[in-house]
């Protein structure tokens, strides 16, 4: 997707276009590069699934922070501009630390909130502000002297040109990272991002003050450009603009913003010819352009480009050597999990109740029950996503897991596959697996933002053990193709690869062969008996007795919360109870 | 009662199903079988509509269906009951049957079908004011079947009946099928289990990479080499 040489030829265009531009023009331009900057924010934001309404606090934020400091303290607008970014991005900071475990339309409301509350101070501190009357004379901007202060629109273009090329790099770096790929993952499948060790909450938090920040260089750069302050700023018109620039754009795309922040601020204008119905012209190109192009102008234009090529399939697929990585590799005792005397219960109901049992290393062990036994109320204790009322779940170094959150415990070495097929559904096979590799990245929020060495490194690993999960788990041929796409038994496959994926020392399988045919049943036990020789330890949910009696060490049935029976496969067969609660008359497994 | 001819259906570019024809007589029960990918979840919705052929004829009842949208095809008489028991979670058992009777619209007949269908589901009845989504997915399953039985169908097609059910349920799902048929619903059953799927139909078909390749009776089908190593792991 790189092309190095459009992006040369972009630069250079827009480079070039002012000098060809009445001053009416190079305006419109600049205004599309101050936009750009909260819209670029917005998108990161978006990337990771969380639509902010109220990011004109910050612009506005940081245009009073930085006019203010000019006006009053004679501050250069250049260290203005730092300060207004820098406490732009603290409130940002502060507001996404209380909000960002609100998701969807709960955080829209708030944000929305948070700019009325900031657009009310604004207009009431009327010592500091003036209020409605707003602040005339702010000072031009100017690089830290009188003597360089900017003159003409030619020069307030020129340097916007840069900080927007320079925020545009800034994301896009960040978009096609390890982090990009966890933003990625929190908007398609949370549950599943943290269970790969995904901190849904610090990544979007990462992006609320990255977006923050950019916001508040916009703003800054706004007041001294327009030299006048007044708490139209925060008007909600402004909000709507760049809501419609981002989507318009191309949401989540690196370009979109800046397709965006070009083509909805000169429109508008264009339109201008057709004086009355100006406003109803661009409402009807809107609703067109979000009919036909419901991905934004970006993704619109990809689809045009894309050739109907698929790529070939891989002839030599790389072998995979470490199945288990990091902390989790180092051998320690024979217990890998211990279950002690866990019950939960939902309202009156106790779905599980006194659980106890243990799991040794490289075992495989079955937890078999009737649907509604509990079962996965039990890998939800287990991997973090529920709190059980009682009881505790201890990792093998006596590591206490009971209450940790699921990204925690993925970092302590288990990883869970779920029950229902849970990919990332718009990305490909290829794609999901690296995504799920998120644990295993080290590289640092700046070592992701100036692209290191050691960065590029690790991501061809990433990539490298990316394609050696699918080669293991049969879908090598598939990689490219959009995990929505593929059949069901196909994504437990790919389920299987994306768990596989951080590298866990205990692997948790909801329902592996659910949706596979007996033979394909055979090759998933085959896979899970290698996994194991690898010295994974794995407890498995299943409901398909040939795969539970051919590949469990041990069994532990569960009916009603209560485990009613634990032993080995032959004689779990024999249990009268567990024939009765379970097994039926083997009819259905006649052929076991 | 149906009939595919030719048919192909692609996503995008990829084409899933490369020509292929069936047939289900009236009061059959027939099952498609095949791995995983060969196409026949996107058969199934062909059938019922979700999905648009580009290539080939559909016809039910002498009538060609494709084309035609969901509620329509469900409104000519063909009941799609989805894989992974989908199911309203957030509303009552009682809604969700009711659901299923959205296409009809004279509310004695429904009062007189939810009895009948609630009559068959004891547990259902047990249930009715519960939601959904705290049913067991036994419950669920039969849930789902039960709702598609709502409209009245001349012809279901189940994808997937006994995907995550326990044994016994997979049991009593089989037996519920088999009832379902007995009071004279047409069963297209596409299903994993192919060695249960084979011993209840009166039919088969086998699909790979968006092809038919065998068809016949479900007895010479279980006793097929190519179907043992390839479907029945033996």
């Amino acid at each position: 997707m790189k092309r190095p040489g459009s992006a040369t030829f972009v630069l250079a265009a827009l480079a070039v276009i002012p000098l060809v531009l009445d001053d009416y023009y190079v305006h419109l331009l600049i205004m599309a590069g101050i936009f750009f900057l909260p819209v670029a924010g917005m998108n990161l934001l978006l990337a990771g699934g969380q639509l902010t309404l109220g990011h004109t606090a910050f612009f506005g934020i940081g245009a009073y922070t930085s006019g203010l400091l000019a006006l009053h303290w004679g501050v250069s607008p250049l260290y203005g501009m730092v300060v207004a970014a820098a406490l732009s991005a603290l409130v940002g900071y502060l507001l996404g630390k209380v909000t960002l475990r609100l998701r969807g339309a709960y955080f829209v409301l708030v944000t929305i909130g948070f700019a009325e509350v900031i657009r009310l101070i604004a207009t009431n501190w009327i010592d500091l502000t003036q209020g409605p009357l707003g602040l005339p004379g702010v000072p031009p901007f100017d690089l830290g002297l009188a003597s360089f202060t900017l003159k003409s629109k030619r020069q307030y273009y020129y340097l916007i040109l840069v900080l927007s090329t320079l925020a545009y790099a800034l994301c896009a770096r960040l978009l096609r990272s390890r982090f990009g790929r966890a933003l990625v993952a929190v908007r398609q499948n949370e549950s599943l991002a943290e269970s790969v060790g995904v901190s849904a909450y610090r990544v979007t938090l990462v992006a609320m003050v990255v977006a923050c920040a950019l916001a508040g260089i916009g703003g800054s750069y706004y007041g001294h450009y327009t030299m006048f302050l007044s708490p139209e700023v925060f008007s909600f018109y402004n909000t709507v603009t760049m809501v419609v620039m981002v989507v318009g754009g191309g949401q989540a795309t690196v370009a979109g913003p800046a397709v965006g922040a070009l083509v909805f601020t000169f429109l508008p204008e264009l339109l201008r010819m057709a004086v009355f119905y100006r406003m109803l012209l661009y409402g009807v190109i809107l609703l067109l352009a979000v009919m036909f192009m419901p991905r934004g102008i970006v993704d619109a234009l990809q689809r045009l480009r894309r050739r109907p090529s698929v790529p070939a399939p891989e002839t030599t697929a790389p072998t995979l050597d470490v199945l288990v990585v990091g902390k989790a590799s180092s051998v320690r005792g024979d217990t890998a999990l211990r279950v002690q005397n866990v019950t939960v219960r939902f309202g009156g109901l106790t779905a599980v109740d006194e659980v106890t049992f243990a799991l040794a290393r490289s075992e495989i062990l079955a937890l078999i029950g009737p649907n509604g036994a509990g079962k996965t109320t039990v890998f939800n204790v287990v991997t973090g996503f529920l709190t059980p009322t009682a009881g505790r779940v201890l990792e093998d170094g006596g590591v206490d897991l009971t209450r940790l959150p699921p990204h925690e415990v993925c970092r302590q070495g288990l990883v869970r596959m779920f029950q229902k097929a849970s990919v990332f559904p718009e990305r490909t096979a290829i794609e999901n697996v690296t995504i799920a590799g998120y644990r295993l990245g080290r590289a640092g929020f700046w070592a992701m933002v100036f692209d290191t060495p050691a960065t590029r490194r690790e991501e061809a690993e990433l990539a490298m053990r990316a394609r050696a999960l699918l080669a293991f788990t049969g879908l090598a041929n598939r990689a490219h193709e959009v995990a929505g796409n593929l059949s069901y038994g196909e994504q437990r496959l790919l389920a299987l690869a994306i768990a596989l994926a951080p590298g866990p020392s205990v692997l948790l399988l909801d329902e592996p062969a659910a949706g596979l045919n007996p033979a394909e049943t055979q090759r998933m036990m085959a896979l899970v008996q290698e996994i194991r020789r690898q010295g994974v330890s794995v407890l498995l949910v299943e409901h398909d007795m040939r795969m539970v009696m051919g590949v469990s060490d041990r069994i532990i049935v569960l009916n009603h919360g209560r485990k009613i029976a634990e032993g080995r496969p032959g004689d779990i067969q024999r249990d009268p109870e567990v024939i009765r609660a379970y097994l039926g008359s083997g009819e259905t497994d006649a052929r076991v | 009662m149906l009939a595919f001819e030719d048919v192909r259906v692609a996503y995008g570019n990829v084409e899933v199903l490369r020509g292929v024809s069936l047939r289900v007589a009236a009061g059959e029960l027939v099952c498609l079988i095949g791995a995983n990918g060969a196409g026949k979840t996107t058969t199934a919705k062909t059938i019922s509509g979700l999905l648009r052929p580009r290539g080939g004829r559909v016809t039910f009842l002498d009538a060609r269906i494709d084309g035609r949208p969901a509620h329509e095809i469900l409104r000519a008489g063909i009941a799609h009951c989805p894989e992974g028991r989908r199911i309203f979670p957030d509303m009552t058992v009682r809604e969700n049957l009711e659901m299923g009777a959205f296409v009809r619209g004279r509310a004695t007949d429904i009062t007189d079908d939810l009895d009948r269908v609630l009559e068959r589901f004891p547990v259902l009845r047990q249930r009715a004011r519960q939601l959904g989504g705290t049913l067991s997915g036994g419950e669920q399953q039969m849930l789902a079947i039960a709702r598609a039985l709502m409209s009245n169908p001349k012809l279901l097609v189940l994808d997937e009946p006994s995907l995550g059910l326990s044994p016994t349920m997979v049991e009593a799902t089989f037996q519920l099928i088999a009832e379902i048929r007995g009071q004279g619903v047409t069963v297209l059953m596409v299903e994993q289990n192919a060695y249960l799927a084979l011993r209840m139909a009166d039919r088969g078909y086998v699909m790979e990479t968006g092809r038919m390749v065998l068809e016949g009776p479900a007895r010479t089908l279980l006793e097929n080499e190519h179907v043992r190593r390839a479907y029945l792991g033996g």
